[in-house]
C-alpha cells in the first residue's frame, strides 16, 4: 500500500535522516515537493484509489529521500505539451517525461532516465516473436494512428486492424477478431494483470519510434533539486524494479522490430507513459487546467460527514454565511452558475463531497477560490460540507 | 372563405418560408439557407453609413472566442456566447432588453474534447423553436417565446472527441446537425431530428465503411476511424430538397495509414473527407459528392460554408455552390449535380497544386511530392498553411455587385508526415511544424472582393494579422467586417474603400448581420477575440493575442 499522500513533515524527515542523512531540515520542511502528474493515467499515475501508479509511488519515495512531503498538481494530459507548459510554473518536478534531449521542456531540466518503456506484442502463449516478419499473415490490432499502425501500414504483407482504445483491442483478442496486438507495453501489462488474468503473453519490442526512456523533469528555478532527485532515483533502482513488477510492466529484453527501411525519421519521441498524446496534431489544443492540489486524505470523509451533518447545522450555516457568502451567495445560492453551491451534487454526483473538501482545502487560485486549508480547521471544513449537504438540489 | 384547406396551408407555408428568409430580416445563421449573408436592407447606404452609432450592447458573459452570428426571431435577437454555449440570450431587437436566457449545465471536462476552442456560432429557428448545438455533443430545442428547454438529444458521445459548435440546418420538419472530431479519429456524420420530438430520423456517416459504396477508397480498415467531420454549418436548397455539408480532413493525419502517401493517389482518395456532400433532406442519402482535396495530407478541411448563387455559366444561369476552400482554391460547383464548373486560386502563393483539372475535378499537385508532406518527407513553404486561405469565418455574396467578400488568410507552413496518437500513456511525437510563416507580401490576410464568374480579385484590403472576421453585405452596396484588432468596418462593396469604423475593444472573428424592424435598419456584430488559434502560430500568434484583449460583447448599430 502506498502511504497517504501527505506525509507528515516530521516523520518524513526522520526517515530521510536515517536513509539519506543529507538534508537541510528547515528548508525541506518549509517546502513540500510539488509534483505534477496526470490524475488518471494508470499504471503511471492516479489521484485516487489504492493503487497510485508507478510514478506516484516513486514520487513518494523520492520525497522521503529528500525529507519532504509531496504535494500534487494534477493535470490531465490529453495534450501533453500544453499540460507541461501550464504546470511547470506551479510544480517542482514533472513525473515523468521522455528522456530524449529532443523533447525539450521550457523552464525545466531532466534527470537521468530511470525507466525503459516501449510497445509490446500481445498474443497467445504459443506465439513466438523473433522479427517483424513473424507478424505476416496475422491480423494485428493496433491503436488508430499509433506508431505500430504506421509501421504495419508502411510495409506490404501486413494486415492491421485499428481501434481507438486498448479495451477494444483486448475485447477483439478475446473474441478472436484479431490474432495479435501491438500495444503500449506498460499499459498492456497492467491490463493483462488486473483484468485479463495474465492470460496473454506480452513481448516487449524495440525499434524506431517504438521504445525509449523516461526521466523526471525538474524546474530550473530549483537548481539544487535536480541532483537530489537524480541521486534518489539511483538509490531507488531496486524499488523501481519492484514497482515495474507490481504494475505488470514487461521487463524482458525487447525484440528488435525494425522494418527493412527505417520507416520513420527522427522527429519522434517517447513519452513515458504518462502522457501524451493527445492529439498532437496541433501542439497546443485543448485541455483547460484541472488543477487540484489534492491531498487525498478524504477516504473516510463521507462516513465522517454523516456524523457531523446532524449537529449544529445552524451554527455551520452562520459560519458559511460569514465566510463564504460574499462569493457564493447567502446560503450558497449564487446566481452565478459556477459558484452556485446548490448544484454540487448535480455536477459531481457521488464525488461531490470529496471535490468540495479538496477545493475548500486547496483552493482554486486560478479561479478566485482562496485556499482555506490552514485557515479554517479541517473539522470546520467538514462541517461546512455537512451544511452544503442540506442545500443540494 | 373560399380558399381550400390545402391552398391555405400552402399559403401559410409560403408565408413562413418568406419570413424565415425575409429579404431584410435575418432568420438563419448565414442570412438565408444558402449562406449568402446578403441583405436587401437599404436604409444604411454608402452615403450615410458614417453616421452609424451604437444603439445598444449585450455582454455575453464569457470572455473568449466569440463566434456567434445572432438571428432575428420575431422582434427578438437570439445570440449565443462561447463556452457551451454558456448562454443563449433573447433580447428585444430594438432596445436590447433581455427576454430570456438559457444556460445549459456543461460537463466540466468538455473543453479537452473540443479541438479548437470552446466556441459556439449561434442558433437555428423554426416553428417557434430555437435549436442549439452544444459542446457536449447534444442538440437542444428551446421554446422561442420563453427559452424553456423542450427537448435535448445526444448526437454522439462527446468524450470520443466530438463537440458541436455550429447551428444546425433546418429542412422542412427536420433539424440537422453535424459534429466535430476529425482530430480524434471519429467518423463524421450528419444526424436529422424531428423538430417537435427530438427523435432521430436519419443518420448519415461521411465515411463509407468496407463493403459500402466507396468504402474501397480507404486502405485496409483505416476508414473505420476516418474523420470527415461536418463541424461547420450546412446549406439547404428547398427546391432541390438537398442539404449540403462540407467535411473535415481525414484521420489519422498520417496519410500512409489511409493510402499511398504520395500524389499517385490511386483509388485511396479517402471519401467523403475534405469534400462537399449533397444529401436528400428526407432520407439523408448522399445524392452526390465532390472531393476538394483527395487523400489529404495538409489538414485542408473542406468544411467552409457553401454559398448559393445563380451565376451565368456559359451563357446560362446556373444554380451553384461557391466555396473558398482552405486549400486556397475558390470552387464553383453545380448545385444540382456536383459538377465542378470552375476553380481558381483566390489567395496568392498557393503552391501545393498548380490548378484543378476541370475534367476530372482533381487537383494538379506540385510534381515530385515536393509540397505533399509524407512520412520521412518534409514539405517546406507549403501555402496555404493548415488553417487555409480561408478558415471558417464566413464570406458573403452580393447579388447586386456579383462579388464574394472573403476574409482571407496569408500564411504558409513547413510540415512533415506525422503520426498522432490521442491515447494518453503512449507515444508523444514531437513534431514541430512551423505554421506561422507569413505568405507572399508579408501581410497576415485581409478582406478580398472576388468575382466568382471571372474567378478574379476585384479589390483587397490587407491586414497585418491573420484570422479576421466574417463578412456581411447589403443591397445598398456595403460590406461589413471586423478584424482581429477589434475594429468593425463598413466598406464600399464596389471599391473596398473604408467608409466607417468602430473599435469594439476586442478582436472580431464572428460574422455580422443586419435586420430591419419597424422601418429601422440595425447592424449587429459580436466581438471577443479568438483564444486558442493564436497558440498555433508562434510569433504571429503572440501578435494576435496582443492585438486586443479577450472579450464578449454584442454591439448593435443604427442610424440616428
Amino acid at each position: 500500500m502506498p502511504e497517504l499522500l501527505v506525509t507528515p513533515c516530521r516523520s518524513a524527515l526522520k526517515t530521510a535522516l536515517i536513509v539519506a542523512g543529507m538534508l537541510s531540515l528547515s528548508l525541506a520542511c518549509a517546502d513540500p515537493l510539488k509534483v505534477c502528474s496526470d490524475p488518471d493515467n494508470m499504471p503511471f499515475s492516479k489521484s485516487e484509489g489504492s493503487d497510485k501508479g508507478l510514478y506516484i509511488e516513486l514520487a513518494e519515495m523520492v520525497g522521503k529521500r529528500l525529507g519532504t512531503s509531496v504535494e500534487y498538481v494534477w493535470w490531465l494530459t490529453h495534450n501533453q505539451r500544453r499540460a507541461v507548459r501550464n504546470t511547470m510554473d506551479s510544480c517542482d518536478a514533472y513525473f515523468a517525461l521522455p528522456a530524449t534531449a529532443e523533447y525539450k521542456v521550457k523552464g525545466a531540466e531532466k534527470t537521468h532516465p530511470f525507466l525503459d518503456v516501449g510497445y509490446a506484442i500481445v498474443g497467445p502463449d504459443s506465439f513466438k516473436l523473433s522479427a517483424l516478419e513473424d507478424l505476416k499473415g496475422k491480423r494485428v490490432g493496433v491503436l488508430h494512428g499509433s506508431p505500430p499502425h504506421l509501421l504495419l501500414s508502411s510495409e506490404t504483407g501486413y494486415e492491421s486492424r485499428n481501434y481507438r482504445s486498448q479495451e477494444e483491442i483486448f475485447a477483439a483478442l478475446t473474441a478472436g477478431e484479431i490474432d495479435l496486438a501491438i500495444l503500449w507495453g506498460p499499459s498492456a501489462g497492467y491490463e493483462n494483470q488486473i483484468s485479463q488474468n495474465n492470460r496473454w503473453k506480452i513481448t516487449p519490442v524495440s525499434g524506431h519510434g517504438l521504445n525509449g526512456q523516461v526521466a523526471v523533469a525538474v524546474s530550473k528555478s530549483k537548481p539544487e533539486l535536480k541532483e537530489k532527485i537524480n541521486q534518489a532515483l539511483t538509490e531507488l533502482e531496486p524499488e523501481i524494479k519492484k514497482l515495474q513488477q507490481k504494475y505488470g510492466f514487461p521487463q524482458a529484453v525487447p525484440v528488435a522490430l525494425d522494418a527493412k527501411a527505417s520507416w520513420l525519421n527522427t522527429t519522434q519521441q517517447v513519452a513515458g507513459g504518462h502522457a501524451p498524446a493527445g492529439v498532437v496534431k496541433f501542439a497546443d489544443k485543448l485541455v483547460q487546467p484541472r488543477l487540484s492540489h489534492a491531498r487525498a486524505d478524504v477516504a473516510n470523509l463521507r462516513t465522517y460527514m454523516r456524523k457531523v451533518a446532524d449537529s449544529s447545522i445552524e451554527d455551520t450555516k452562520a459560519m458559511f454565511n460569514s465566510r463564504c457568502s460574499h462569493c457564493h451567495g447567502q446560503n450558497g445560492a449564487s446566481p452565478q452558475q459556477e459558484r452556485d453551491l446548490r448544484k454540487l451534487k448535480i455536477r459531481y454526483a457521488d464525488k461531490w463531497q470529496e471535490v468540495a473538501h479538496t477545493t475548500i482545502t486547496n483552493g482554486r487560485p486560478d479561479l478566485g477560490m482562496p485556499i482555506w486549508g490552514g485557515t479554517i480547521p479541517d473539522e470546520d471544513i467538514k462541517r461546512i460540507i455537512g451544511f452544503l449537504e442540506t442545500i443540494q438540489k | 372563405m373560399k380558399l381550400s384547406k390545402k391552398l391555405m396551408t400552402a399559403a401559410v407555408m409560403l408565408a413562413s418560408a418568406q419570413l424565415a428568409n425575409a429579404a431584410d430580416g435575418w432568420g438563419v445563421y448565414g442570412g438565408d439557407t444558402g449562406n449568402t449573408r446578403y441583405s436587401e436592407a437599404k436604409q444604411v447606404t454608402t452615403a450615410n453609413v458614417n453616421n452609424l452609432q451604437v444603439k445598444w450592447a449585450l455582454q455575453l458573459g464569457t470572455n473568449r472566442s466569440q463566434e456567434s452570428t445572432p438571428i432575428l426571431v420575431g422582434d427578438m435577437l437570439v445570440v449565443t456566447s462561447s463556452y457551451g454555449p454558456k448562454n443563449v440570450f433573447a433580447a428585444n431587437a430594438k432596445t436590447g432588453e433581455l427576454k430570456w436566457r438559457y444556460s445549459p449545465e456543461m460537463p466540466k471536462n468538455v473543453d479537452q474534447f473540443a479541438c479548437c476552442d470552446v466556441d459556439n456560432r449561434g442558433v437555428a429557428h423554426a416553428n417557434g423553436k430555437i435549436f442549439v448545438g452544444r459542446l457536449d455533443a447534444k442538440l437542444t430545442a428551446l421554446d422561442a417565446k420563453t427559452g424553456k428547454e423542450l427537448w435535448t438529444s445526444t448526437v454522439v458521445d462527446y468524450t470520443q472527441g466530438s463537440a458541436i459548435t455550429s447551428p444546425p440546418t433546418i429542412a422542412k420538419n427536420l433539424v440537422i446537425t453535424g459534429y466535430a472530431g476529425g482530430e480524434y479519429g471519429v467518423v463524421g456524420g450528419l444526424v436529422a431530428y424531428d423538430q417537435n420530438t427530438g427523435k432521430e430520423v436519419w443518420r448519415t456517416n461521411t465515411v463509407p465503411q468496407a463493403g459500402e459504396k466507396n468504402g474501397d477508397t480507404w486502405k485496409g480498415d483505416s476508414g473505420k476511424h476516418g474523420g470527415g467531420a461536418a463541424w461547420f454549418v450546412g446549406s439547404y436548397d428547398p427546391k432541390l430538397n438537398l442539404v449540403y455539408y462540407g467535411t473535415s480532413n481525414p484521420a489519422p493525419w498520417s496519410a500512409l495509414v489511409r493510402g499511398n502517401d504520395t500524389s499517385e493517389i490511386g483509388k485511396f482518395t479517402n471519401l467523403y473527407t475534405a469534400s462537399v456532400i449533397a444529401m436528400n433532406a428526407d432520407t439523408g442519402n448522399i445524392q452526390w459528392h465532390y472531393q476538394f482535396t483527395p487523400h489529404d495530407a495538409w489538414d485542408y478541411d473542406g468544411v467552409n460554408e457553401l454559398v448559393f448563387a445563380d451565376l451565368p455559366i456559359e451563357g446560362k444561369t446556373t444554380p451553384v455552390i461557391m466555396q473558398a476552400n482552405r486549400n486556397g482554391f475558390f470552387y464553383v460547383i453545380d448545385r444540382a449535380n456536383g459538377k465542378l464548373l470552375s476553380a481558381k486560386q483566390f489567395v496568392d502563393g498557393v503552391n501545393w497544386a498548380t490548378g484543378i483539372d476541370l475534367k476530372t475535378g482533381s487537383p494538379i499537385e506540385a510534381p515530385g511530392n515536393v509540397k505533399r508532406p509524407g512520412l520521412k518527407r518534409k514539405a517546406s513553404n507549403v501555402c496555404p498553411n493548415l488553417i487555409g486561405g480561408k478558415n471558417w469565418m464566413p464570406m458573403s455574396y452580393n447579388k447586386q455587385t456579383g462579388l464574394v467578400y472573403i476574409p482571407t488568410i496569408n500564411l504558409c507552413m513547413d510540415m512533415e508526415g506525422i503520426q498522432e496518437d490521442y491515447k494518453r500513456g503512449q507515444f508523444y511525437l514531437s513534431v514541430n511544424f512551423d505554421l506561422g510563416k507569413m505568405g507572399p507580401g508579408g501581410h497576415g490576410g485581409g478582406l478580398k472582393a472576388w468575382d466568382p464568374v471571372k474567378q478574379k480579385e476585384v479589390w483587397f484590403q490587407k491586414n497585418s494579422l491573420p484570422f479576421n472576421g466574417g463578412t456581411m453585405t447589403t443591397a445598398s452596396g456595403l460590406v461589413f467586417a471586423g478584424d482581429i484588432q477589434g475594429v468593425f468596418r463598413a466598406f464600399d462593396a464596389k471599391s473596398g474603400k473604408i467608409l466607417w469604423q468602430f473599435n469594439t475593444g476586442s478582436g472580431i472573428t464572428a460574422a455580422p448581420m443586419t435586420y430591419v424592424i419597424d422601418g429601422k435598419q440595425y447592424v449587429a456584430v459580436v466581438s471577443g477575440r479568438t483564444q486558442s488559434i493564436p497558440a498555433f502560430f508562434g510569433e504571429v500568434g503572440e501578435k494576435m493575442v496582443n492585438a486586443s484583449p479577450e472579450g464578449g460583447t454584442m454591439f448593435v448599430f443604427a442610424l440616428n
